[in-house]
């Protein structure tokens, strides 16, 4: 599953990016990387609201499609 | 600690950079070139850190400066610096705009990892022009972290790559009222230590911990420089990376979220627990929902017209009853000291009537200036772009892009500016073409005086309209462009942090609010002054000389000779070609070049309006020309202040060029057609 599919409300956690490396930069920057545990907020066809490391980004479909998640137990 | 300290700091400080935004820079063609200059006792504070954590509220507080902060990362797009003496010291403080690490993603940010590690990087080759730092020495003697206490996880990780970097770094833990009040709370001594560097707690917008922060920051400056060596690029003598150099970035999150534990109580910050997030995050369920969220944009929109538009109206009345009576006034000063006829007729059918004319509109300018304030420090703006994107990306953009758009609605130049928080070259050219055709506020009283003479009842949806096709022609013109452009050129998927809501700060919106407002008036005492006065004798000299028979002088002469070419618009008429002509200057000059051409003082009064429309359709000036008239100058050319800046941003002449080929050849289709589909209606 990847960010831009997972289920509004959902707590999950990244096993991997699947991107061109300037994009996995930006994303890393900003809290995405392997293991960061990411809850979603809200969507919309384009583009996904998420919250990561205490900090609320909205990434559009291109991005969020890259970022491989999987459930957490919580 | 006392903010009088602060105040002190302030009253002492000379501001090197102007408020306007605009600053003049030195030229210095590198960095070597600049450390020449370098004055040892001087010492240089840079201010870093992620977007929106409040770096130039810091920098404000410091220096006395009325620089715009707002909520929305991207605020600072550019290097700012000013000197400050304190405690007997010189300060040259460096504002830089946000970044989330060294590697920059747009040329703002770019600009911020520039000035720290001296060395140009690609986003900054691949940005357009106006975006590299010249004002001074690259580098600092100490870096000022800024982080987020509430969000302090992801701000670490900026200062994992900072400390050790070089540079000798203060990490301040910003906003620590707001974390208090959410019941966080830092070891600041045990963060010091595992970062190996000094934190300090401050609250730029409360003025607390201002005092220790910068005493810190000193004196981590003078402990690098007592080791004998200025030279920056040996790296940090007393501070360690506390991440190895070439760490991964999940070893730094594995490292800061030790950090995190260790030192933060009171907070699950990863889950969101604080309560101004949940409460944004309750908001967001509606203001972003898919099918409400656009809705209430569009509200929102139509709420901050409809205030302008009449309230402002309502409070414009007393202010031109005052310039009514000052004009009365002083031509009786004049007539009683025997001035010549055409002094007076200068002074008040030419300055007074002139810039009268556009003061009149005050009202209407301080409102939507207030209410965009609001909006950009309420944490909307980035919501705003959320939303957009699906849009915006079919014309081959970001939702990012609407930010500076919905700037553009205030002015046209900080708009423009503000595309430097864009990627990629063609995004940036393509929104700085779009951003004139959206109804800035000058553009304002030409609408509510157009409507308001030949609509009456109507005049709010007709000046809607007019909005609206600006709105319109900007995204025609952007489509174009899009499948013009390359394919490759397209942007990369657009992320945008979304800040917490809060309530806008009266400070923030104070500072923002009257920087335009200064603007404004100094705008209408120079720019609008001379081209009223400039017009006045452009129409009052003629072949016979003086003459105060209007339809004699060359200026007449001149514009009728524009008739023939402005007649398929419906604009054939002398008048309104030099009123247009006046507006290239500022697009307020057409509103007082029309009190100047008609003749009318006193546009506060129904007499005052009704005159100014029965002189107009004297000249056979009717409503499908007024229709026109609005249309074209909703679209034609963007103002002098727009085309600098243009060409400042983007490198050179040829995009000004282009700009003014695109806004005339619309302004001129559209007005055309305008006029001809009224025509077969009235």
């Amino acid at each position: 599953m990847t960010l831009y599919d997972a289920p509004v409300g959902g707590c999950f956690r990244v096993v991997a990016i699947h991107s061109t490396p300037s994009l996995k930069l930006r994303l890393s920057a900003l809290g995405l990387t392997k293991g960061a545990q990411v809850t979603v907020l809200s969507r919309r066809r384009s583009a996904v609201v998420f919250r990561v490391r205490g900090a609320r980004y909205a990434a559009a479909k291109g991005a969020a499609s890259c970022v491989i998640l999987s459930q957490t137990g919580r | 600690m006392a903010s009088k300290d602060i105040a002190d700091i302030a009253a002492k400080s000379e501001v090197a950079a102007t408020a306007t935004g605009i600053k003049q820079r030195a030229p210095v063609s590198d960095a070597r070139a600049g450390a020449e200059k370098y004055d040892n006792r001087v010492i240089t504070i840079a201010f870093a850190g992620n977007p929106n954590s409040g770096k130039t509220t810091l920098y404000n507080d410091y220096t006395g400066a009325h620089f715009k902060t707002a909520n929305w990362p991207g605020v600072t797009y550019e290097v700012k610096e000013a000197t400050v003496q304190y405690k007997g010291r010189t300060l040259r403080l460096v504002d830089l705009p946000g970044a989330y690490a060294l590697i920059p993603g747009s040329p703002e940010e770019a600009e911020a990892v520039r000035f720290l590690t001296g060395v140009r990087s690609d986003a900054e080759n691949a940005g357009v022009g106006g975006t590299n730092f010249s004002g001074g020495a690259l580098g600092a003697d100490v870096i000022i972290n800024v982080t987020d206490s509430c969000a302090l996880e992801r701000s670490l990780f900026f200062t994992t790559q900072l400390i050790g970097a070089g540079t000798p770094v203060v990490v301040a833990l910003n906003m620590a009222d707001l974390a208090e009040k959410n019941g966080i709370s830092v070891d600041t001594q045990r963060l010091s230590r595992m970062l190996g560097a000094p934190a300090v707690s401050v609250s730029a917008a409360r003025r607390t911990g201002l005092s220790e922060l910068l005493d810190t920051a000193i004196a981590e400056a003078e402990k690098a420089r007592g080791d004998g060596d200025r030279n920056r690029s040996i790296a940090g003598k007393n501070q360690k990376p506390p991440v190895p150099q070439g760490a991964t970035e999940e070893m730094r999150y594995a490292f800061i979220s030790s950090v995190i534990s260790a030192c933060v109580t009171g907070c699950a910050p990863a889950t969101g627990s604080l309560r101004r997030a949940v409460a944004s995050d309750r908001a967001d369920a509606v203001l972003t929902h898919t099918v409400a969220g656009p809705l209430i944009f569009l509200a929102i929109m139509a709420v901050i017209f409809y205030i302008t538009f009449s309230a402002g109206n309502a409070i414009a009345g007393l202010i031109g009853r005052v310039l009514g009576a000052l004009s009365v006034y002083i031509g009786g000063v004049l007539s009683d000291a025997g001035a010549a006829d055409w002094a007076i007729s200068l002074v008040i059918d030419g300055i007074i009537a002139g810039v009268g004319g556009v003061l009149m509109f005050l009202p209407n300018i301080l409102l939507l200036f207030l209410l965009l304030a609001l909006l950009e420090d309420s944490g909307y703006m980035a919501r705003a772009a959320y939303l957009a994107d699906g849009v915006m990306v079919r014309l081959g953009l970001t939702g990012k892009a609407f930010i500076p758009i919905i700037l553009g609605l205030g002015c046209s130049v900080p708009a423009i500016m503000a595309t430097r928080i864009l990627e990629g070259r063609q995004q940036r050219l393509r929104t700085i073409l779009m951003i004139p055709f959206v109804t800035c506020g000058s553009r304002l009283p030409v609408f509510i005086l157009i409507s308001a003479l030949f609509f009456g009842r109507y005049a709010w949806l007709v000046t809607f309209g007019a909005f609206c096709a600006g709105i319109l022609a900007a995204v025609i013109v952007a489509f174009i462009g899009s499948r013009l452009d390359d394919e490759k050129d397209r942007p990369g998927p657009m992320i945008i942090e979304l800040p917490d809501y809060k309530l806008p700060s009266a400070r923030t919106i104070f500072i923002s609010v009257y920087e335009k407002l200064r603007e404004y008036l100094v705008r209408a005492g120079t720019v609008i002054f001379l081209s009223a006065a400039g017009l006045w004798v452009f129409l009052h000299i003629g072949t016979d000389g003086y003459s105060p028979d209007m339809s004699r002088s060359f200026g007449a002469a001149f514009c009728r000779a524009a008739e023939l070419f402005l007649a398929p618009a419906g604009l054939g008429f002398w008048q309104i070609a030099a009123a247009l002509i006046a507006g290239i200057a500022a697009k307020e000059a057409v509103v007082s070049a029309m009190c100047v051409i008609y003749g009318v003082n006193g546009l506060h009064t129904i007499a005052g309006m009704y005159a100014l429309r029965e002189a107009m359709t004297a000249t056979g000036f009717g409503v499908a020309n007024a229709l026109a008239f609005l249309a074209f100058t909703a679209l034609y050319v963007p103002c002098i202040a727009s085309l600098a800046v243009i060409k400042s941003e983007t490198g050179g002449w040829r995009r000004v060029m282009f700009a003014l080929f695109i806004h005339f050849l619309t302004a001129y289709t559209v007005s055309s057609l305008v006029y001809t589909i009224a025509l077969v209606f009235m």
